[in-house]
């Protein structure tokens, strides 16, 4: 019979180093959202960006977010990560920079091939925020 | 993407994300499901998620086809969580599962009739706005 497990903290930590795409889920009067998004984690924060829309504004009324991140072969073999944090926007330019940087450097084709001085152009021009989530709590389970 | 090609996303994909609410937050975990006559039917053991949906029955199911970054497709259903307590209705329901996932455990245990796993709560999100993006 098949059987699922709680992961131990470092099979969590390294499953978000590994990952790539997760969804993000938001919560706003009640209501829940889910997208999938791009992010990068540096082993204590986790960073993503987006456009301002119908995130930034689910954001804006709840900083409380979920983000899920999932390794699936098939029903019976399976991974899942839940981070629970707050998600502050990254407005410092030298900070945004970093964050824009490690997270486009996790996904490359994300943003089209800029230079450093550029990319603060090419996001302003876009739009783009950019959030830091730092974890409150972590979960994770597995099939055995 | 219009209505149609965003409901055959759903009716074709066998994996959602489910985003409830569970204590004022958000909380996404991904479920297997089947669609059968507007809802989407899934089940579970007790925990977080039933618990949660039975606080708070507003739930969004999200589905992708994710090919590569310039190839996508992200589905979002919103609905409302019902549970299937009728042993019909409930039975039903879990056979379907079966029937599509021969391995999922709690369907095996229930028909097993293991005395000592907890029953499998079967539920169905009756869903009631679809919207899909695309790109590619």
């Amino acid at each position: 019979m098949l059987e699922v497990k709680d992961m131990a903290q470092g099979e969590m930590v390294a499953l978000l180093l590994r990952g790539k795409l997760g969804h993000l889920g938001c919560s706003r009067d009640g209501h829940p959202y889910v997208v999938p998004m791009h992010y990068a984690y540096d082993g204590e924060c986790l960073f993503f960006f987006t456009t301002e829309g119908t995130k930034t504004e689910f954001i804006a009324a709840n900083h409380e977010v979920c983000f899920q991140v999932e390794e699936i072969t098939d029903v019976s073999r399976w991974l899942s990560v839940m981070v629970f944090g707050r998600a502050e926007r990254v407005t410092k330019p030298d900070e945004t920079e970093r964050a824009m940087q490690f997270i486009t450097g996790r996904n490359p084709t994300l943003t089209p091939a800029l230079n450093e001085t550029k990319i603060g152009k090419w996001k302003r021009l876009n739009n783009v925020v950019v959030y830091r989530v730092r974890p409150h709590s972590i979960h994770g389970r597995k099939t055995a | 993407m219009s209505k149609e090609e965003s409901l055959a996303l759903l009716r074709a994909s066998r994996l959602a994300r489910l985003g409830c609410v569970a204590d004022g937050e958000p909380y996404v975990v991904p479920v297997n499901y089947v669609f059968d006559d507007e809802c989407a039917i899934s089940h579970s053991l007790p925990g977080r998620k039933i618990t949660a949906m039975r606080a708070h029955p507003r739930v969004c199911l999200q589905v992708d086809e994710v090919a590569d970054q310039f190839h996508w497709k992200s589905v979002l259903a919103y609905g409302t969580f019902e549970e299937l307590k009728n042993p019909d209705e409930r039975a039903r329901a879990l056979g379907l599962l079966l029937s599509l996932f021969p391995r999922l455990t709690p369907v095996e245990s229930f028909i097993a009739g293991d005395a000592s796993a907890p029953a499998p709560i079967a539920y169905r999100i009756r869903i009631d706005r679809v919207t899909g993006i695309m790109e590619g």
